[in-house]
């Protein structure tokens, strides 16, 4: 299997260099991470000499914010390059070979959950914007269950990669979820609960508060809806590749 | 009555594949996100969201659409039939400038009310959007694959949205004048306010010189990409 896995890991190595958005999905959230680190304080100075208002008091949502692009990149890639494979028949091809069907999906979820552990890591450690504690590895954990979730949901919907990118336009709108977390009163934030990008914003959010109990509880629960949805969007890509 | 049956078609193609439900769905969600938003900053909000969602929404799906054409072999044996390759990318423009335009004015009905010029609105909305429809075929005939055309058409229209700065006043306007999304951004103000009429002018031949640019820059790139190679097995 190590073999197998090799061979593809290797072909892709090669088409990193072919495939731009391969590279950009890499690049894509280094840049998010460096926009934080050298631009985010510069402009935010700007904008309070021109409109005397602190972007600062806003950095934790910032951070929710801009940490949400590195699953949503990641996993938007890895769900349009399944299916540019699917309507280039390329998935019938991986079929027949010892990878089979199902280790090649497993392996085509396994980078975009690579990158955002990665990435996002990285985003807690250079950004500057940041605080690193414990907790911030609740948040790393949650996004990371994000990408292939968003992956998965792209190759179930989509019948072709056309809708996929009408989708993809559908999950733009995971946004909302920092949004809800950061600015939105109680009650009103029972609407962003069932969206699964409100709880690392909110664990974070908690967490930086000195609520550490509050976001282990927000942590649990983002885990459990996380879990839920991955079980259900991979049912529904079972289905349609079965 | 071959050109109103080409968009017709592609009206039909769009809504098959959910473009009509996705932006009910996105506009719902824009339309909440401005309810969320304090009142001095809603109407420079609903502006920004028209001009980089549904006047922009073509940039990203036509190209899509087009590629699927291609993966299909649609362009072998569309082009054999009496079809024009001018008619064509009409049709395309035309069928998502519809979509764009019944997005924007659902945001701005809901969010702000009647526009305060609706014929101007409605022109702008229309012509940003076939503008960056004929930009993302010129965009989708140089790339390989799906991943590699969003990068590419992110690329190309970055350069487009540098209007934006002049939004915000930054750098001196003259300096933009040149960009055809100037001519957007301007005309859209009209949606807030009465624009003077120098501007409502120059907004309209701007945008439409940027049309008639990028249109004639997708028919030769069509050409020399696709329909060239049509027969070769690449097409």
């Amino acid at each position: 299997m190590i073999k197998k896995l090799k061979a593809l890991m290797r072909n892709d190595a090669r088409q990193i260099w072919n495939d731009p958005l391969l590279m950009a999905s890499l690049l894509g959230p280094i840049a998010v991470i460096v926009f934080a680190r050298f631009i985010v304080p510069p402009l935010s100075s700007w904008i309070e000499q021109q409109y005397a208002f602190s972007i600062f008091l806003y950095s934790d949502f910032i951070a929710t914010f801009l940490l949400l692009t590195i699953p949503l990149l990641s996993g938007t890639f890895a769900g349009l390059l399944m299916l540019d494979e699917r309507d280039e028949n390329m998935i019938s091809y991986y079929a027949v070979t010892p990878l089979t069907r199902r280790g090649y999906f497993a392996y085509r979820l396994f980078w975009p959950c690579l990158l955002t552990f990665g990435l996002s890591s990285l985003f807690f450690i250079c950004s500057g914007i940041t605080s690193i504690r414990i907790e911030s590895l609740y948040s790393v954990l949650l996004l990371t269950i994000e990408a292939p979730c968003l992956a998965l949901f792209l190759a179930a919907y989509a019948a072709n990669k056309v809708e996929g990118l009408a989708l993809s336009k559908i999950s733009g709108l995971l946004f909302a979820g920092p949004i809800i977390a950061a600015f939105t009163p109680f009650p009103w934030s029972y609407l962003g609960i069932w969206i699964p990008t409100y709880w690392p914003a909110k664990s974070y959010i908690l967490a930086v508060s000195g609520e550490s109990l509050l976001s282990l509880g927000a942590f649990g629960i983002g885990l459990v809806l996380h879990l839920l949805f991955f079980k259900s969007m991979l049912g529904s890509f079972m289905k349609r590749i079965d | 009555m071959r050109m109103l049956m080409t968009i017709l078609y592609d009206i039909r193609f769009q809504w098959r594949h959910g473009f009509y439900f996705v932006y009910l769905l996105v506009c719902t969600i824009y339309l909440i996100l401005l309810h969320s938003i304090p009142v001095h900053y809603k109407e420079t909000a609903a502006l920004l969201l028209t001009f980089s969602d549904p006047s922009a929404l073509g940039l990203i799906l036509a190209g899509g659409i087009v590629l699927l054409e291609k993966d299909q072999g649609i362009h072998d044996s569309l082009f054999v039939t009496p079809i024009r390759l001018r008619e064509y990318l009409i049709a395309k423009s035309i069928s998502l400038s519809i979509i764009s335009v019944l997005s924007a004015w659902v945001i701005h009905i809901f969010a702000l009310g009647m526009p305060s010029s609706p014929f101007l609105f409605t022109f702008a909305v229309m012509l940003t959007s076939s503008f960056f429809t004929l930009l993302s075929i010129g965009v989708v005939v140089r790339s390989q694959s799906i991943n590699g055309f969003i990068l590419l058409s992110q690329l190309y229209a970055l350069p487009f949205a540098l209007p934006l700065l002049d939004f915000f006043d930054i750098g001196p306007r003259f300096m933009y004048l040149i960009f055809p999304t100037e001519g957007s951004l301007l005309l859209l103000k009209s949606m807030l306010q009465q624009i003077a009429v120098g501007e409502a002018i120059y907004g309209v031949i701007i945008l439409s010189i940027g049309n008639a640019v990028v249109f004639f820059w997708a028919q030769y790139s069509f050409n020399q990409n696709i329909l060239l190679n049509m027969g070769s097995g690449e097409g």
